[in-house]
């Protein structure tokens, strides 16, 4: 996409604030920077209402930023004047159970066509914008591609709004959202063909774009004769055919059984690895994450609380959340050369559905180290790892990582501690025990260990964990 | 089992079958009438008379007309009542909605109020235009839309609701504008209400009776549609009210088939 300017950034560069409902209960903030590179495919990953959605949909127009400003290869999408965020702040808290301004269920703001005038006060606020910015719903694209005066972050604070349909964003909707009136081909022609290409070219372009994705003969097929995985590359094709400069993918791959998955996953990483512009995949699954993205946000609660490739974010989780993603054991505590002391188990991690908070005043606290690591029996547990480190840092060990015993081993290893059964569960081959005590942990152990341990709810075992197994970085 | 299930819910009791039969030999017996009594014998020429054919002619015309009027404002108007957020929007929709309630007669008296020639529209369309509505066919079609137009907003406004938003804003990703959005997906989208709600809207239309003669009279080839017309032969000539009155019910019928699966269904 050529810039308005030459100096401007390519990529995506955003700060973005959405707010949402009045201070209190059932508000919402998302506070989120995002950069992305040309060529680059970022995953946002989180729990559900973390704000992946939002941030999705403020990054397409579907939702009005607060705060912030999104800027495209220079040119700014969205970026609320001080102004206008004041008046909007005080129009939030003035209707305190009335409806959010951007509410996503009405859904009212972007979709209605002003076709009959309105003064609904949803849109009121875009339409403020675009009339300050003097582009209707006609002229719209040319004075936002040309007539963008303020590049990069201008003290200004102009008031900046570009609607969805001028914002060359392409999105795959998490349930593809496929025309059911239009036939695939012409689906994937919708785009070309709002984008000014003539009715021939547009489908000559879609015909192109249903070959690339495998689907050359499902053209005349409606969206509901399509199977999960071919809708899905429809919705795909149909995004890619507008050529966007940003390609967004909301849970591309939540609605397709495993099997599908697998297959349609391989393909849209390839996709993904030939789009040349920025592209944002929004998922709450670690393993599409992992596989599609080159690089991670994990979102909780509106803000990025981890950001890395792929490697480093599983090595070494910052959170609960990615702990429980990726199955390691997690802890929080300080680190003095080989020892971490963990105060309270506060994370536990693996999987399990048990809860994430723990109490600390665990009574029978007993860890025992040969190599001096011991707790006091109420106190912090201190785990030896083998690499040295010096202030707040995380200790991580995976649960095939821990050994269980009837009793406590001889000659063990160094972080050794007592340890109550509190649940077995199935998780693959193995068995995932879930262990109280001094170290809320979980641990993988065969059947066949596990039926030589007699594990079952409130049985007390031995722990142990190799030094070399736990891993610890600065937190 | 579904089918044993539906044996089970089969089962109705006395006290509910008793009076459902009573209330279906009602509604079915007088239809059943109008069939046991029509001269079938002389049918095809009765319908070849010219007043007969006039009615016709004038009925089908006039209802389609209102059914295009309808259409043309009555979905605007349905897509503000299912998507505007202003205040009175409620009591907007209330006032819609009045003429399903209200006495035809009452619709009339009222269009007659606005259009006659000393309403307050009509005296001035008379006077700078010299334009007469009241007892023209046009006033059939004013009365038509009036009564009609309503059925048509209610469906349509349903059919708003239903529809997934989600979809005009995929549009919009795609870069459609507001009306392209409208008319590319909205429309598209909803057409089996619009159309539902059509089909509605031109029987009630055919059926109108109140409205028109108050507002328009009861004028052969002018105003006297087909409801009018059976009135007035059922005061001189039985068997052509007979006749128009199959007529009318073949269309009853007709369009109802042509809503089955819309209306008949169960949801």
């Amino acid at each position: 996409m050529s810039t308005p300017n030459g100096m401007a950034e390519r990529g995506l560069d955003a700060h973005l604030v959405v707010e949402r409902g009045a201070t209190g209960t059932g508000s919402f903030r998302l506070d989120l920077r995002l950069h992305v590179a040309p060529g680059e495919t970022v995953a946002l990953l989180g729990p559900n209402g973390a704000g992946k959605t939002t941030a999705l949909r403020a990054l397409a127009g579907l939702e009005a930023l607060s705060g912030g400003q999104i800027a495209l290869n220079g040119e700014i999408l969205d970026r609320p004047g001080t102004r206008v965020g004041r008046t909007r702040a005080a129009r939030s808290e003035s209707h305190i159970d009335g409806p959010p301004v951007n509410n996503p269920d009405t859904g009212v703001r972007q979709s209605s066509p002003d076709a009959f005038e309105q003064g609904a006060l949803k849109h009121d606020e875009a339409k403020r914008r675009s009339n300050r910015e003097g582009i209707g719903s006609s002229g719209i694209r040319g004075s936002s591609r040309e007539g963008a005066p303020g590049q990069g972050t201008g003290d200004a604070r102009s008031d900046r709004w570009v609607p969805p349909e001028a914002r060359r964003i392409g999105v795959v909707f998490q349930d593809y959202l496929l025309f059911p009136h239009l036939t695939a081909i012409d689906n994937v022609a919708f785009g070309p063909r709002r984008r000014g290409q003539g009715r021939a070219e547009s489908r000559a372009l879609a015909a192109e774009w249903l070959d690339r994705v495998g689907l050359a003969e499902f053209g005349k097929r409606r969206p509901k004769q399509l199977s999960g995985g071919q809708a899905q590359r429809v919705a795909l094709a149909r995004a890619l055919a507008t050529d966007p400069a940003l390609l967004l993918l909301d849970e591309p791959l939540a609605a397709l059984d495993a099997r599908t998955r697998l297959d349609t996953r391989a393909e849209l990483h390839r996709h993904l690895a030939g789009h040349s512009g920025p592209a944002i995949v929004v998922t709450h699954d670690p393993v599409d994450a992992l596989m599609l993205a080159d690089r991670l946000v994990v979102i909780e609660n509106g803000r990025a609380v981890q950001e890395g490739d792929a490697e480093s974010v599983t090595a070494r989780p910052r959170t609960d959340y990615i702990a429980r993603l990726v199955g390691l054991n997690l802890y929080r505590g300080k680190a003095e050369g080989h020892q971490i002391v963990v105060g309270s188990s506060t994370r536990t991690a693996s999987g399990s559905a048990t809860g994430s908070g723990s109490r600390s005043d665990a009574a029978s606290a007993e860890p025992v180290g040969e190599g001096g690591a011991a707790a006091s029996p109420e106190g912090p547990v201190v785990l030896v790892a083998s690499d040295p480190l010096e202030g707040p840092a995380f200790a991580a060990f995976p649960p095939s990582a821990v050994a269980l015993y009837p009793e406590r081993p001889d000659g063990s290893p160094r972080n050794t501690w007592r340890a109550t059964v509190s649940g077995v569960h199935r998780h693959g081959d193995n068995l995932r025990v879930q262990l109280d005590g001094p170290l809320k942990a979980a641990a993988d152990v065969t059947p066949a260990a596990a039926a030589h341990l007699r594990l079952e709810p409130g049985r007390e075992v031995w722990a142990t964990v190799k030094a070399s197994e736990i891993r610890t970085y600065p937190a | 089992m579904p089918a044993k299930r539906t044996l089970r819910r089969r089962r109705v009791p006395a006290a509910l079958l008793a009076p459902a039969a009573i209330g279906l030999a009602f509604l079915i017996l007088p239809l059943a009438g109008l069939l046991a009594r029509a001269p079938w014998a002389e049918l095809p020429a009765r319908l070849a008379e010219p007043e007969m054919l006039a009615a016709l002619r004038l009925s089908l015309l006039t209802a389609t007309a209102a059914t295009a009027l309808s259409l043309l404002f009555g979905v605007p108007i349905a897509w503000l009542l299912a998507r505007g957020d202003f205040p009175g929007r409620s009591v907007l929709r209330a006032l819609v909605t009045v003429p399903l309630v209200l006495p035809p007669v009452v619709g009339g008296v009222a269009l007659l109020l606005v259009f006659g020639r000393n309403g307050i529209i009509g005296s001035w369309l008379h006077e700078r235009f010299d334009i007469t509505i009241p007892f023209t066919t046009t006033a059939v079609v004013l009365a038509m839309t009036f009564m009609s137009m309503p059925f048509l907003v209610v469906s349509v406004e349903g059919a708003l609701r239903g529809a997934d938003l989600r979809f005009e804003e995929a549009a919009a990703t795609l870069g459609a504008g507001r009306w392209t959005v409208f008319t590319h997906v909205t429309l598209p989208m909803v057409a089996p209400g619009v159309l539902a709600g059509a089909v509605l809207c031109w029987a009630r239309a055919l059926g109108e009776f109140g409205a028109t003669i108050t507002f328009a009279g009861n004028f052969p080839g002018r105003t006297q549609t087909m409801p009018l017309a059976v009135y007035l032969a059922l005061q001189s000539d039985l068997e052509a009210a007979i006749v128009l009155s199959l007529i009318l019910l073949a269309v009853s019928v007709i369009v109802l088939a042509s809503l089955r699966d819309r209306w008949t269904a169960a949801p």
